[in-house]
């Protein structure tokens, strides 16, 4: 049985993707000033998509989400990972990201996520491995709801390894919301369910 | 650890508003053959310092020869360039010929999201339909729309400083606009021998790219692109506003040659399969994948438009650019010794550097 723990990410947030009704102005997510409504959005709760749940960011509106700059994350100790899930968006489209593995016996798995565009049209229907937004947020302060912001689920499996750290590789257009590795304890019974 | 992202991977790519309307209407009169018919150009044109200003959205690539000309010569498909005029004209020809790709300001679009808001340059497709005061517009933009369109609105939209509101639309605005059109025509090309006309074709190109020249509008050609490189090196500008302006030219010209390789990639692909020559053939499809690193390099100075000068964008840019130019040199350098090795062989055409041989092919 493979169960889900999530990595906590908060450390190294470096962008900030949603802003609330009155911070509207402060959007950032792209560079037209577009952001998620922080308000449809369960920040510091459990989202759940394609049954992998993911922890949210404590609060929206500020620094939310990691924009892959070759930062290291640290995991935390687990047992021998058997695949990772982002909650991700591609900025400018889709995006990929090469991300490395780092074992503690030296041995390491790269892998490539692949991050779909942020946005889509009112009637595209987002499958369960998406969570879209009803609208989304301008900078000059008003909302719509013709193009809507998704966050999303990318995931993979591999043969069990025991995993000290992830070394992201660079593209700036390529958000991380938040990680949950699969090994076969789970690490998120305590966590609330949204 | 190499934490760079293979070739392999590919997305749909975004074109200019002019290629994809074009491409659409060219579909029109040859729905097979529109993404190659638009593909025979192949240089980098670097605009000279007092040409930078006039890129905007729609711009067409520089080339040493006209681009348009280029165009109409090489596969048929003839674009005139209305660049103002009275409405009478567009609508007459819309009347006679039924669609034209005309610029606008989506400013004054009221189908538009931010209709009345923000200031943008794009071109749309119009149509005529029955009722004189309305057109037909499709606007492939997203969210894309498809539908009526009074002509009291079109005529504003038409007619725009389009002025540049950085904080709300930082790329694709700036550029004024007083009733530019454009037409198209697609000319039958005679093909009695595909395999000649390819090999003729991809002479003209592979010259055109492997060159390196100036004219009075830009630099052109390998060198083009080093210059380019080292325009946006760590450096090179004075204030943040400089910077933006350089960063959103830049974007602008990487939008538009990227545009043009998309379809270029279309008929390097075709000509490859004329000719028999599966070596090309792959080596197109890895050049078309490499472009990821053209079109990485465009949205993160999109990106940087807007944002701080993070260390990390500037290496990103500059790094797809090399890549880029890496891959670019590469695909030359193989379809030159192809090339050669085709004039080695017996064939029935006799090849050489030549301008393309317009009288043997067209109609």
């Amino acid at each position: 049985m493979i169960c889900p723990t999530p990595v906590n990410l908060s450390r190294y947030f470096n962008a900030r993707s949603s802003t609330y009704d009155d911070t509207r102005h402060l959007g950032a997510a792209n560079a037209w000033g577009n952001s998620f409504p922080a308000e449809e959005l369960p920040f510091g709760k459990v989202m759940t998509l394609a049954s992998v749940p993911f922890h949210m960011p404590s609060r929206g509106g500020e620094a939310d989400n990691i924009e892959a700059l070759g930062q290291i994350v640290e995991l935390p100790n687990l047992p021998p990972i058997k695949g990772l899930a982002l909650l991700c968006h591609g900025e400018m489209g889709d995006q990929a990201l090469a991300i490395y593995g780092e074992g503690i016996n030296g041995e390491g798995r790269r892998f490539v996520a692949v991050a779909n565009g942020w946005l889509v049209e009112q009637n595209v229907t987002v499958q369960d491995h998406g969570y879209a937004c009803s609208h989304l947020h301008y900078n000059d302060g008003y909302e719509l709801p013709a193009l809507r912001p998704v966050l999303w689920c990318w995931k993979s499996e591999w043969e069990p390894f025991p995993v000290k750290r992830l070394m992201l590789g660079i593209n700036p257009l390529f958000h991380i919301t938040a990680i949950t590795c699969f090994h076969e304890q789970s690490g998120f019974d305590n966590l609330d369910s949204h | 650890m190499n934490r760079a992202v293979s070739t392999t991977w590919i997305r749909t790519r975004v074109v200019s508003s002019i290629f994809g309307n074009l491409e659409r209407l060219v579909e029109s009169h040859a729905p097979r053959s529109a993404r190659l018919l638009l593909g025979a150009r192949w240089s980098f044109g670097l605009p000279l310092h007092h040409r930078r200003g006039e890129l905007h959205e729609y711009s067409f690539p520089l080339n040493p020869t006209d681009f348009l000309h280029a165009l109409a010569a090489r596969t048929g498909v003839v674009i005139e360039h209305h660049p103002t005029g009275e409405s009478g004209v567009l609508y007459d020809y819309l009347r006679e010929a039924g669609a034209a790709i005309v610029a606008v300001d989506s400013f004054f679009l009221p189908y538009r999201p931010a209709f009345s808001r923000v200031h943008s340059n794009r071109t749309i497709i119009v149509k005529c339909t029955s009722d004189p005061s309305q057109v037909w517009v499709e606007d492939s933009w997203p969210p894309s729309y498809r539908g009526p369109l009074l002509v009291s609105d079109l005529e504003r939209a038409r007619h725009s400083s389009v002025p540049r509101v950085p904080h709300l639309e930082p790329v694709f605005s700036g550029h004024a606009i007083g009733g530019e059109w454009f037409s198209v025509e697609v000319k039958p090309i005679c093909l009695a021998n595909p395999r000649d006309w390819a090999v003729s074709i991809l002479w003209t190109l592979l010259a055109e790219a492997s060159t390196s020249t100036v004219n009075a509008d830009a630099q052109y050609g390998p060198d083009a692109v080093r210059q380019l490189i080292d325009n946006l090196s760590a450096g090179k500008c004075s204030s943040p506003e400089e910077r933006d302006s350089t960063f959103q030219e830049a974007a602008l010209l990487l939008r538009t040659e990227l545009s043009a390789r998309v379809y270029l990639c279309s008929l390097l692909q075709a000509c490859a399969g004329w000719i028999h020559n599966p070596t090309l053939e792959r080596a197109v499809f890895r050049y078309s994948a490499s472009l990821s690193h053209l079109e990485m390099a465009r949205d993160i100075l999109i990106k940087a438009t807007r944002c701080e000068d993070h260390p990390l964008y500037r290496a990103c840019i500059t790094g797809g650019l090399c890549s880029f130019r890496a891959a670019e040199e590469r695909l030359i350098r193989l379809l030159e010794d192809q090339l050669e090795k085709l004039l080695q062989r017996p064939s029935r055409m006799q090849s050489n550097n030549s301008a393309f041989p317009q009288g043997d092919l067209y109609a």
